[in-house]
């Protein structure tokens, strides 16, 4: 890069005349105070750490240590703005208590060991039980880290337990998607926000979760654009702020107002007659319930399933005004208007998350609101890479790389194939999802518990799944079960595990994450990791190799070679378990390049690495044009944009489960939730996030600027309700339901309001567990669990 | 006035951001890829000072005074400052009452945004003291944030000096160097008000 301070001492000595020149000369072009500003800083780019917005930050670093981040102006995401976690991201690499040197359980207590010494321990547990070892990762994993992980189980242990807490965070969508499109991930991107006429933000807070992206919209409207944004949820948020119209709707009941707007658009005739002929077809859950396929319905069928759904009948089970429905559908039924809808927690964790994802779905594509920029659904992640490396390389129990599932034969094979594996090596049943994974792991071994061992990476289950003392605390004490966490900071998890591993994080390691809108970015490495921590992506292939050498069948491919074989630049195979050479190749791009081309099948075509460097992420489908560039892709099955569109159609959904073009507008009925307020506990408790804390706070917590900001965890409570108890803000109160309770100061008139009858409890606080009160019921689809209702009560402290 | 003054930094402003657009890795901002173009915000820097100087008692102190009590309240340099007071949450949008143009009552200042109207501000500035949550605890941490550079350099004695500092999407530099910004950071000429005209920017960290 040019200096540029010298550059305009340069170019000021070129331009001024011979006078001045004289003059310059005279004053030595010093500056005032003989000062060098800031020199010695690097910049160099880098997709923000924490949510699915992804937006790209530079990261300034001076001697070996990020100093400061600044918004990437060149990133189409987020053009320059960030939010305060963005801001102060390089803050978390340097909280003192960072994980240094790998630690085992011995005696109760966790000791130092060597990295020898632990990869020793992870093979024996392995060679032990094979079939009771399972990996619990994340959407937090980068690519290269998710991709040897589904590699060594699914291809190495061949028992398919691997599962990640994008589970507990983006199943429903996965489910949505793949039941109306037959494929994963949003045809859709952020461009939409720059478009659309109206926005409908559904149980969802994007001025706090997605902020950059909820400025977007707001930033359009403060320069003079015309955008309604309508807020449909169970609690007034910072977004309501924002918002023209709030509608206020029954905790569970937004499969009825879905299927409510369905109702009007056919009872108007205000559907696309065109758009749904050309394209679409119609499904339901068969007799025997629900399904991620279902069966054929006619357009009949479906039209006598919405019936029941009058204005009036979907207030009386929601709540919402009959005009506000009425309102809705007209909103749909306009041809004119370019209607963007975003989503994310609120309609996921749900126990009908499945069904209300494909209703949503279903809405815009019968009012043929989709395919268009500004107009069409754009679901949203909560981590960077739930998208990236979840979704698309298929980190769960019953996924495979590239869009494919364990039970089909040919994805079986192809995979197979692929990784040069003897045939028949991957096993064609499902492993266990999340909540069997830790229900299996808790369970005693005698009484069927056959998950021995655990191994965590990048994610604290111990504070985020539901009912914790069933799922996670049950295991303590047991002593034939074994839990590793690889994690960057101590957190409620590593405090009961029996294995340690300090991991790189951000960085201090090479990485590639996938945003919410199909984009691919890469980063390198800036600075070292503290201590002995090391990158994840090195922890599995170190035990991989040490299986290989203790001659493990299954870490060998067909050809007796090391499944883990690196190529460095030359194609020599290269040691990538030896961990003073690890970063003399880059062993991310080997890796992504081995992955890419199980994206193709689908037509997913992730960019080469080397496009991925160049650029602040690309979008695929990533496809090379004649003259050798590469082209992303903003709208999937549009024939404007998508190169994969059949020539001459507007619309092509060429992953079609029915495989003749068609997505599927689904008919599903409301249902009851399976716990609801009683007497006993007569209120709904919701949980969810905060703009500053990111997830379980394990990052952000060291943070000061945020921790200052959201310290500690509270419960919002109405005020109506809170009268009624005596219970003033800042009291300290007991929130209890059937699994357990909680104390912790209420507030009321806070940030967010719930309605009367409801209260709201953010999870990030490690000392005040809410998670230990939440329901385990799961949507039956995507076994996702619902976070956001159960029945509780409230109680003076 | 010295005509040779002015025309010169016209000359090398121009030249600096022709050239850097094609030379260096970071463009500088054109007229659409601000985020805001001057044009709207040209009412905004002038009204703000025109507001504020009405009841203005000068801000008192060193260059160096003012520079440590803005890292005070934020991580590095350019770094969105934290609040500086608590805010009642129920409206997030209260806050450009007093910030929207700027706003003094005695010696307390509320200080115009210097960035274009981004109305959720939260999103960037949080509090670090709330009627909410009483002491906390902080742990400790070793992240050391980048210091603001001095002052810029000029090409001769009396010429305009160079920006030390990056745009970072501010545009109201009034917000900041004028008469209600910092003392020993303030212009001697508030009146005119195209800024990068004659003060272009020097140094490699904040080419935006
Ligand atoms: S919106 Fe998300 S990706 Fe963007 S800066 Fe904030 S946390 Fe990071």
């Amino acid at each position: 890069m040019i200096d540029r301070r010298s550059f305009v001492k340069h170019a000021a000595l070129t331009a001024a005349t011979a006078a001045a020149l004289q003059r310059a000369t005279h004053a030595k072009c010093i500056s005032l105070n003989q000062f060098e500003p800031n020199t010695g800083v690097k910049w160099d780019k880098a997709p923000c750490r924490f949510c699915g917005t992804g937006c790209h930050v530079e990261v300034g670093v001076k001697d070996g240590k990020v100093v400061a981040v600044r918004g990437d102006q060149k990133a189409e995401v987020n053009k320059g703005l960030l939010c305060v976690k963005g801001y102060h991201v390089g803050s978390i690499l340097y909280g003192e208590d960072r994980l240094t040197t790998p630690l085992l359980r011995k005696n109760g207590k966790l000791v130092p060991i060597t990295w020898d010494e632990a990869i020793d321990v992870i093979a024996e547990r392995v060679e032990t039980d094979p079939n009771g070892f399972a990996i619990y990762g994340s959407g937090q994993w980068t690519i290269p880290e998710g991709y040897v992980c589904q590699k060594f189980i699914k291809a190495g242990l061949a028992n398919n337990h691997i599962d990640p807490n994008a589970r507990l965070c983006m199943a429903s969508a996965v489910t949505g998607f793949l039941g109306t499109y037959g494929v994963d991930e949003p045809a859709s991107c952020y461009d939409d926000l720059d478009e659309c006429d109206v926005l409908i933000t559904w149980g969802n807070n994007p001025a706090e979760m997605h902020p950059v992206l909820y400025s977007r919209v707001l930033d359009r409207r403060s320069r003079g654009d015309k955008v309604e944004i309508i807020d449909i949820g169970t609690r007034r948020t910072r977004t309501t702020d924002f918002a023209d119209k709030y509608i206020n709707f029954n905790p569970h009941s937004d499969l009825a107002i879905a299927n409510g707007i369905a109702h009007l658009l056919i009872k108007n005739g205000t559907w696309d007659k065109k758009f749904v002929e050309e394209n679409c077809a119609f499904r339901a859950d068969p007799a025997s319930g629900p399904s991620l396929f279902g069966d054929a319905i006619t357009f009949d069928e479906y039209k006598k399933g919405l019936e029941p759904y009058t204005p009036k009948y979907v207030e009386e089970i929601s709540g919402v005004p009959a005009e506000d429905i009425v309102m809705l559908a007209e909103r749909f039924g306009n041809p004119n208007l370019k209607i963007t809808s975003l989503w994310c927690m609120g309609m996921n964790q749900h126990t009908r998350g499945t069904a209300m994802n494909t209703l949503l779905h279903a809405v815009h594509l019968l009012s043929g609101h989709f395919g268009k920029p500004g107009d069409g659904p754009q679901s949203l992640t909560g981590q960077p890479s739930a998208c990236g490396t979840v979704r698309e390389i298929g980190t769960l129990a019953h996924a495979l790389p590239g869009g494919r599932i364990v039970k089909l034969e040919p994805h079986r094979t192809a995979c197979e194939e692929m990784w040069n594996l003897p045939k028949g090596r991957i096993n064609a049943k499902p492993g266990y999802h999340t909540v069997k994974m830790w229900e299996q792991f808790c369970k005693p071994t005698a009484e069927g518990g056959d998950i021995s061992t655990i191994w965590v990476q990048v994610t604290n289950p111990g504070q985020s799944l539901p009912n914790l003392d069933k799922l996670f605390n049950a295991k303590n004490g047991q002593k034939d079960k074994f839990l590793i966490v690889s994690d960057v900071y101590p957190t409620v998890t590593t405090e009961q595990a029996d294995l340690v591993l300090p991991s790189s994080m951000w960085v201090e390691k090479n990485g590639i994450f996938g945003n919410s809108e199909r984009r691919t970015q890469q980063w390198f490495k800036q600075v070292n990791p503290p201590g002995d921590a090391r990158d994840d992506v090195w922890q599995v292939i170190a035990v991989a190799k040490e299986l290989y050498d203790r001659d493990f069948a299954g870490m060998k491919d067909k050809d007796g070679k090391f499944l883990f074989t690196v190529l460095d630049e030359n194609g020599k195979p290269f040691p990538a378990w030896n961990w003073d050479k690890y970063y003399d190749t880059n062993v991310d791009k080997y890796l992504y390049e081995e992955y890419r081309p199980f994206t193709f099948a689908k037509k997913k075509n992730v960019a080469p690495y080397d496009e991925l460097v160049k650029t602040r992420g690309l979008r695929w489908p990533v496809v090379q044009q004649p003259d050798g560039s590469w082209r992303e892709t903003r709208y999937r099955f549009s024939g404007f944009d998508d190169p994969f569109v059949e020539e001459g159609r507007e619309i092509d959904f060429y992953n079609s489960k029915t495989k003749n073009h068609r997505a599927q507008i689904w008919s599903r009925p409301y249902v009851a939730p399976p716990e609801v307020p009683t007497p006993e506990f007569p209120l709904w408790l919701c949980t969810g996030r905060v703009l500053e804390q990111w997830h379980t706070g394990s990052m952000t917590n060291r943070v000061e600027e945020i921790r200052r900001a959201m310290p500690e965890a509270y419960v919002e409570i109405n005020k109506a309700d809170a009268q009624k108890l005596g219970i003033r803000s800042g009291n300290m109160v007991t929130v209890s339901t059937k699994r357990g309770d909680l104390t912790l100061p209420a507030w009321i008139g806070g940030r967010g309001e719930p309605p009367k009858g409801s209260m709201f409890i953010p999870f990030f606080d490690d000392k005040r567990l809410v998670n230990n009160l939440t329901l385990d019921a799961f949507c039956p689809i995507s076994k996702q669990p619902d976070y956001k209702k159960c029945a509780a009560k409230v109680a003076k402290a | 006035m010295n005509t040779r003054l002015v025309f010169i930094p016209l000359i090398c402003t121009a030249l600096v951001a022709g050239v850097a657009s094609t030379s260096v890795s970071w463009s500088p901002p054109t007229a659409s890829s601000e985020r805001m173009s001057m044009e709207r915000l040209l009412t905004t820097p002038q009204e703000a000072d025109d507001v504020s100087s009405r009841r203005f008692s000068k801000p008192q102190g060193t260059r160096n005074d003012s520079l440590e009590s803005r890292m005070e309240n934020r991580s590095f340099d350019g770094a969105p400052p934290m609040m500086s007071h608590a805010m009642s949450f129920g409206d997030n949008k209260s806050c450009l009452d007093c910030h929207g143009k700027g706003f003094t009552m005695g010696k307390r200042i509320a200080r115009a945004m210097p960035h274009a109207q981004l109305e959720n501000c939260t999103q960037c500035h949080i509090e670090q003291e709330s009627d909410m949550f009483g002491e906390v605890t902080v742990v400790t941490n070793y992240f050391d944030g980048l210091l603001p550079p001095e002052g810029g350099t000029r090409s001769f004695e009396g010429a305009p000096p160079t920006m030390p500092h990056g745009l970072l999407m501010r545009t109201n530099c009034l917000s900041c160097h004028g008469s209600t910004g910092y003392a020993g950071l303030q212009t001697d000429h508030p009146e005119r008000r195209n800024c990068t005209q004659c003060h272009s920017m020097a140094t490699p960290l904040f080419v935006p």
